[in-house]
C-alpha cells in the first residue's frame, strides 16, 4: 500500500475517533462535554481537511502512475505497462524486505511485553533477550546466555537491591502465589538439596 | 545577603557534604539514564533517608540528585531515541538524528555543555530572583496560566515541520486524549471504559516512550545496521557540541531564560519547557532547513531549558512554599521533615541555607558534565555497535519506563500501542511532538479555563499579562504567514531555489 493510501486511510481513522469522541460526550453533564466539544469538533473539522487533503493527493498520484516512495500497486502498473527495470525490482526487493522486517520487529515488541507479563521483568529479561539474540539476531548461545545474564543481573541489583523498586513478578509466580519466579526457583533448589 | 551568598559556597565543600552531594550525583546519574524511573521516582524513594541529616546535608543529596537527571536523561535520548526522562524527550528529534548522522559525540556535547549553561543559569535565576519574586509569582493566577498554556500550545505550529495542518491536527490529537479521565469539575468519567486506571488520564511518560522510542527500535532492526549510520565521528565532535554552545550562545541563554521563567510559574515545567524552547530555538534559527533532521540548536535549546527549570522551580517552593510540580512538592516534604518552613526566613535567618542550594545546584551541573566529558566517547561508540544487540535492552527499557511511571502493566500496554502509532505516523510525515504537547497541555487548559471563567467570566481575557500573552500567541501562530505572504504582498518574485535531496 502506497504512503498516500496509508495517510488516507490514518486520516480516516482519525475522523473516525474524533466522531466517536465527540459522539460518546453528548450524554455527560454540561460541564464536562463543554471541553471535548469545543475540542473534539474544532480537531474533527481539521481532520476532515486533512482527509480531503489526503486522498486529493493520493488520486492525484494514482492518476499520474507516479511512483511513490513506498511500495504499492504502483510497481504493478509499471509491470503491467511492460516497463521492467533491474532498479525497479532491487527497490521493489528492498521494500519487500524492508517491510518484512517491520512485522518482524513489530511481532518481537509483542513477545516482548507478553514475556515480561509472563515472567516479570527480572526472569524475562533473562529469557527474552537470550531468545531475541539467538533466533533474531543469530548470535551464538554463549553470547545470548551472557547478554542474558547480564540483563538479569541489571534488573537484579538495580531495582531490586539499590533502588527497591518493585517490578511485577509477572502472571506465572502470581498463579503459583511466589513472590518471583527465580525466589521461587531458588527456594525448590533449597528444599531439594535439604 | 552576599555574605550568605559566599557563605553557601564555602559550605559546599566542608566534610562531608561535598560526599553526601557525590552520592546525590551519583544517584541521580544513574536515575537519569533510566527511562521511566524519574527524578520524581528516586526522589520520594529518597526522602526517608534524610530524616536523619542536617538540612544542608539533606538538601546536597536531595537537589544534586536532582540536578542532574534531566543532564544525563538527554544521553539516553540522543544515543538510543529512548528519553531517560519525559523531560528529555524534546532532545530526541534532533539529538537521535544526529547520532544517526554520526555526530553522536557532537550532540551529547551540546546537550552536556548546554545543560551546564541551562543549570547555572536557573541556580542565578534563583538566587537573584527570591528577594524580587513575590509580586510575579502572586500575580500569576488561573485566567496566567491559560494563556500560558495557549501560548504552549500555539508552539504546536512551529513544532509542525512542514505540514502546519497535520501538526494542529497531531495537537489537537494530544488535547482530546489529555481528556481521558475523571472530569476535574464533576468527577465524572470521560473516555475511561469503565477501568478505574484510567481515572487519571493517560500518563505523559508511557505516551513519550512508545511514541518515541519504538519506532526509532523498528528503525534500527530494518536497516540492520548500528544506530549510526555514517562513519564514527572523532573526539573532535564533543569539542565541536562544546563549541555549538558558544556558537549559539544567544539560542542557549534564551532557551535557558525560558527554562527558568516556566519552572518559577507553579503548574507548568520542564515538560512544557522543553518544547517552548525547542519551538523557540525553531523560530529564531535564519536557516530551519535543518531542524529535525540533526540541528544542533534543537539540542541546545531544550537542553538547556530542561535543566535551568530546576532553579526556577525552586523559587515558588523556598520563597512561598508553593510548589510548582509535582517534585517540587516532593521537596517541600523534605523542607518538613528538617523543620525547614518555607517563606521570608529563608531569606533571612536561612539565608546561607538557601544560597547553598544554589551552589549545590551549580557545583552538581559542572561535577556531572564534567565527568561525563571522560568517558562520552565510548557512550558515542554505541551507536556504532551493531543494532540487533543492543534492541533487547533498549527494548527492555523501554517497556520499564512504560510500566514505572505508575507500576501498572496497563501504561506498558499503552506504551505499545502508541509505538505502533508513533510508527504509523513516522511513515506518514505526522509530526510526533505536538501530541505531546497537547497531551501535557490539554488538562492545564481545561482546569484553568473554568477556574478563570467562574472567577471572572469572560472579563479574565482583558487582564494584562492575560492580553499580552495572548497577543503573542496569535504572533506566534500567525508571523510566519504573514512573513510569507508580505513579500508576495508587495510583488516581489518568488526566486526558485533547487534544493538537492538528502541522502
Amino acid at each position: 500500500m502506497s504512503r498516500k493510501r496509508i495517510d488516507v486511510l490514518f486520516s480516516a481513522l482519525v475522523v473516525v475517533f474524533l466522531a466517536w469522541a465527540v459522539w460518546e460526550a453528548r450524554a455527560w453533564p454540561l460541564h464536562s462535554r463543554i471541553f471535548p466539544w469545543s475540542i473534539g469538533i474544532a480537531v474533527l473539522l481539521l481532520a476532515l481537511v486533512q482527509l480531503a487533503s489526503a486522498a486529493r493527493g493520493a488520486i492525484r498520484t494514482d492518476r499520474s502512475g507516479a511512483v511513490d516512495a513506498a511500495p504499492g500497486p504502483n510497481l504493478g502498473r509499471r509491470e503491467a505497462q511492460g516497463v521492467h527495470s533491474p532498479a525497479t525490482e532491487e527497490r521493489a526487493l528492498a521494500h519487500r524486505l524492508a517491510r518484512r522486517r517491520v512485522v518482524v520487529m513489530c511481532s518481537w515488541i509483542l513477545v516482548f511485553f507478553l514475556g515480561v507479563w509472563l515472567l516479570g521483568f527480572r526472569v524475562g529479561s533473562f529469557v527474552l533477550t537470550a531468545a531475541f539474540l539467538k533466533s533474531a539476531a543469530a548470535e551464538g548461545w554463549s553470547v545470548s546466555l551472557s547478554a542474558g545474564a547480564v540483563s538479569y543481573l541489571f534488573f537484579l541489583l538495580v531495582f531490586h537491591w539499590l533502588l527497591q523498586v518493585p517490578l511485577p513478578p509477572g502472571a506465572l509466580a502470581e498463579s503459583m502465589e511466589a513472590d518471583s519466579l527465580d525466589a521461587y526457583a531458588l527456594r525448590a533448589f533449597r528444599d531439594l538439596i535439604r | 545577603m552576599i555574605e550568605a551568598f559566599f557563605s553557601g559556597l564555602t559550605a559546599v565543600f566542608t566534610y562531608p557534604t561535598f560526599f553526601i552531594l557525590l552520592g546525590g550525583i551519583g544517584i541521580g546519574f544513574a536515575v537519569g539514564i533510566l527511562p521511566g524511573v524519574g527524578g520524581l521516582v528516586t526522589l520520594a524513594l529518597m526522602l526517608p533517608f534524610v530524616f536523619d541529616m542536617s538540612p544542608t546535608h539533606a538538601f546536597a543529596f536531595l537537589l544534586g540528585m536532582l540536578a542532574v537527571t534531566s543532564t544525563t536523561g538527554d544521553i539516553t535520548s540522543i544515543l538510543f531515541g529512548v528519553p531517560g526522562e519525559s523531560i528529555s524527550a524534546a532532545t530526541i528529534i534532533d539529538g537521535h538524528a544526529m547520532a544517526k548522522n554520526g555526530e553522536a559525540g557532537r550532540a551529547l556535547g551540546a546537550a552536556l555543555m548546554s545543560s551546564l549553561v541551562g543549570g547555572v543559569v536557573g541556580a542565578l535565576a534563583l538566587a537573584v530572583s527570591i528577594p524580587i519574586v513575590a509580586p510575579l509569582v502572586l500575580s500569576f493566577k488561573s485566567p496566567e496560566f491559560l494563556a500560558l498554556a495557549l501560548l504552549g500550545i500555539t508552539f504546536l505550529a512551529s513544532l509542525s515541520g512542514n505540514s502546519r495542518l497535520k501538526g494542529m491536527l497531531s495537537g489537537g490529537l494530544g488535547l482530546v486524549l489529555a481528556l481521558v479521565g475523571l472530569d476535574p469539575q464533576s468527577g465524572a468519567p470521560r473516555y475511561t471504559f469503565g477501568m478505574a486506571q484510567l481515572w487519571d488520564g493517560i500518563g505523559v511518560v508511557p505516551v513519550t516512550v512508545g511514541l518515541f522510542a519504538l519506532p526509532e527500535v523498528v528503525d534500527l532492526w530494518v536497516r540492520g545496521t548500528s544506530i549510526a549510520e555514517r562513519g564514527p565521528g572523532t573526539l573532535g565532535g564533543v569539542r565541536e557540541g562544546v563549541k555549538d554552545t558558544f556558537r549559539y550562545w544567544g539560542t542557549t541563554v534564551r532557551c535557558s531564560i525560558i527554562g527558568a521563567f516556566i519552572g518559577v510559574i507553579p503548574g507548568l515545567g520542564a515538560g512544557v519547557s522543553q518544547w517552548v524552547a525547542y519551538g523557540h530555538a525553531f523560530q529564531s534559527a535564519s536557516d530551519k532547513s535543518r531542524f529535525g533532521k540533526g540541528d544542533v540548536r534543537g539540542v541546545l535549546g531544550p537542553g538547556a531549558a530542561n535543566n535551568s527549570g530546576l532553579g526556577g522551580a525552586l523559587v515558588p517552593t523556598i520563597a512561598f512554599g508553593v510548589p510548582g510540580n509535582v517534585v517540587m512538592a516532593i521537596l517541600l516534604g523534605a523542607f518538613l521533615i528538617q523543620g525547614l518552613v518555607p517563606g521570608p526566613s529563608m531569606l533571612t535567618e536561612n539565608a546561607t541555607l538557601t544560597y547553598t542550594f544554589v551552589w549545590f545546584i551549580v557545583i552538581a551541573n559542572i561535577i556531572t558534565v564534567a565527568f561525563c566529558f571522560l568517558f562520552l566517547n565510548q557512550l558515542a561508540k554505541l551507536t556504532h555497535v551493531r543494532g540487533a544487540l543492543l534492541i533487547p535492552g533498549i527494548l527492555l527499557l523501554v517497556l520499564l519506563g512504560g510500566y514505572a511511571g505508575s507500576n501498572s502493566m496497563l501504561d506498558v500496554g499503552i506504551t505499545l500501542v502508541f509505538g505502533l502509532l508513533g510508527l504509523v505516523m513516522v511513515h506518514i510525515d505526522w509530526p510526533r511532538p505536538p501530541l505531546i504537547l497537547g497531551l501535557v497541555l490539554g488538562g492545564l487548559v481545561e482546569r484553568n479555563f473554568f477556574i478563570a471563567y467562574e472567577l471572572h467570566g469572560l472579563a479574565f481575557l482583558l487582564r494584562p499579562i492575560v492580553f499580552v500573552t495572548l497577543v503573542i500567541a496569535l504572533g506566534v501562530l500567525f508571523l510566519p504567514s504573514i512573513q510569507n505572504a508580505v513579500p508576495r504582498w508587495l510583488g516581489f518574485k518568488e526566486e526558485k531555489v533547487i534544493v538537492s535531496e538528502e541522502d
